[in-house]
């Protein structure tokens, strides 16, 4: 059973509200402080005031995407923050563009929850 | 218009002429107007023809021939000139969209020589008809080997016929087949004129082809796209189904009862289901389209069958059935092959067993066939297939019991894919079945070795 990390700070942003609540459910029920956004834009604001060490993101979002949020987090962040790219594009190549985009992870929708706790606690090590 | 026979020889020596003249004739750089451009190049072409055919009529024709005296001489080279003139503007126009007035020059051309021939005094054609002979002849050569020896055969024929049909004929018979030659010369041209009108249809019809094909690529990027915008609309609601039924079964929701645990197992077992289908019918349009790229990486067989301890054997458990896996001491150490395609294709295979199995085993088995050839065998203890359903198993959304009042479901999409996925790896699927004994299905597959110092 995965650990509880109560002293890491997460920021999800996604359009889709149910996509955002079910991660929120399951972070904040270890203890973890969630931070969330619903596009790019606001996800660079709040990612500037609460400085999170993990970033989970959906791609296409209006206002800014998620590529356009990868870059520009890129440019402000003062250490290293784990990225994760969660999308439903999941056809052939999604996953390499993620990953040649400069993501450190890709998670294909429907998530399953199980496994995000599992590749969570990877990344954090 | 002629200008293609420098590309699309149709091989009549007419175009072979075309096309060394139509490279002689570059167009001039001055004139700017493409379409002006090529058409001065075609007609310098048509130009450069006419001239070296009509000198070379004039020269043969005074060898067979001699004129006698200058006014003669201008009759025969005008002549000659004028035939020319008519056989490559008909020839050339014939290969082109205006091959109906290609038509109208021959058939004008045939009924000139026909009252030219009915008309003609013998006297008069005494001189003329050597080269009026080398003009059919010449022109039957340029235009089609084939007429030409028609011609010949039917001269011929018209060379013992015509002095029996007319005993009172004063001319030796060599000039009544000659004047037949002159007739035949339009016909010639007609006969051409209708061969290249075919021609002209099929490279319409080849022209319409190519537009289908652009088309049908068109409408598949299309597909493509469409695809792409349905998987991914497709998932957002499941995500959240998924998700929601997730977090629930982990009692994030509040702690549930009995009942409602139960509820939620089904309500994520059937969207796991839901998610599945259409991984599969995404997977089935793309190998159909033949979009599968094989991803072809060193695997240890063992780490193969790693895979499957953790995605299978749950499936199994639930059922209390077996699931055994056996792994070929003789298989090489590394093969190179498609990791996460071999590992849906086990996955296939296993389900489909663990699906139609009520009691006993699945096993899973990585074989060592030859020198080339590898298998992965999964053997259950199952209902089994009759004979008469083991041809269609593989076809796509059929099951042995196709009626509504199936006992099994799923949408039948799973061995299809193997058998795509197993054909794309250039392997192969069968199986053997006894009904109420249980099913082997043997995937064989190329042996490939990792490239040594790769």
């Amino acid at each position: 059973m995965p650990i509880d990390y109560p002293n890491t700070c997460f920021l999800l942003v996604d359009d889709e509200p149910d996509s955002i609540e079910i991660v929120e459910m399951l972070l904040s029920s270890k203890g973890s402080k969630v931070v969330t956004a619903s596009n790019g834009k606001e996800g660079l604001a709040l990612f500037k005031t609460e400085t999170p060490k993990f970033v989970l993101t959906d791609l296409s979002m209006p206002e800014m995407n998620g590529w356009d949020f990868l870059i520009n987090l890129r440019e402000v962040e003062s250490t290293k923050t784990i990225v994760i790219a969660v999308t439903a594009h999941a056809m052939d190549g999604d996953k390499e563009r993620v990953f040649s985009a400069g993501f450190d992870g890709y998670i294909a929708k429907p998530l399953n929850m199980f496994s995000l706790l599992d590749d969570i606690e990877k990344w954090l090590d | 218009m002629a200008t293609r026979n420098t590309t699309q020889p149709s091989g009549t020596l007419f175009d072979t002429l075309l096309a060394y003249a139509n490279r002689i004739t570059a167009p001039s750089p001055s004139v700017k107007e493409p379409a002006i451009r090529r058409r001065i190049h075609i007609l310098a072409s048509l130009l450069l023809v006419v001239i070296v055919l009509g000198i070379l009529g004039v020269v043969l024709s005074n060898l067979i021939a001699p004129a006698s005296d200058p006014g003669e001489q201008l009759t025969v080279t005008i002549s000659t000139f004028l035939i020319v003139v008519i056989f490559c503007l008909s020839y050339a126009l014939s290969r082109t969209k205006y091959y109906l007035w290609g038509a109208v020059v021959s058939v004008g051309y045939l009924v000139l020589a026909v009252t030219v021939s009915v008309a003609a005094v013998p006297e008069n054609l005494n001189t003329d008809l050597g080269y009026l002979s080398l003009a059919v002849l010449l022109g039957g050569i340029l235009f089609s080997v084939r007429y030409t020896l028609l011609l010949i055969a039917v001269t011929t024929i018209a060379g013992i016929l015509l002095p029996a049909l007319h005993p009172d004929v004063t001319l030796s018979d060599a000039i009544n087949i000659l004047l037949f030659n002159f007739i035949m010369s339009g016909l010639i041209a007609v006969l051409v004129v209708l061969r290249e009108r075919d021609i002209s249809q099929i490279e319409q019809q080849a022209t319409e082809l190519v537009k289908a094909v652009e088309d049908a690529k068109s409408a598949n990027l299309l597909k493509d796209e469409f695809l792409a915008t349905m998987s991914h609309e497709l998932r957002t609601p499941l995500n959240a189904i998924i998700g929601f039924s997730e977090v629930m079964m982990m009692g994030l929701a509040g702690q549930l009862e009995e009942k409602g645990v139960h509820t939620t197992k089904r309500i994520h077992h059937n969207s796991q289901r839901l998610l599945q289908l259409i991984d599969d019918l995404l997977d089935i349009s793309k190998i159909e389209a033949g979009r599968i790229d094989l991803v072809n990486i060193e695997i240890a067989p063992q780490e193969l069958l790693a895979d499957m301890e953790r995605t299978v054997k749950p499936q199994a458990d639930e059922k209390e059935l077996a699931f055994i896996m056996k792994l070929d001491p003789n298989l090489p150490g590394t093969l190179v092959g498609d990791k996460q395609r071999l590992g849906q294709i086990m996955i296939n295979l296993c389900t489909n067993a663990i699906k139609f199995t009520d009691k006993g085993s699945v096993t899973l088995s990585l074989r060592y066939e030859n020198e080339q050839a590898w298998c992965i065998e999964v053997m259950d203890t199952g209902i089994g297939i009759p004979l008469h359903a083991q041809e269609f198993i593989f076809d796509k959304f059929r099951q042995v019991d196709g009626t509504s009042r199936r006992a099994f479901s799923g949408a039948g999409l799973g061995l299809a894919i193997v058998r795509e996925l197993a054909l794309v790896m250039r392997g192969n699927v069968t199986v053997s079945s006894k009904v109420n004994e249980g099913s082997t299905f043997t995937v064989t597959l190329p042996i490939i070795r990792p490239s040594k110092g790769g």
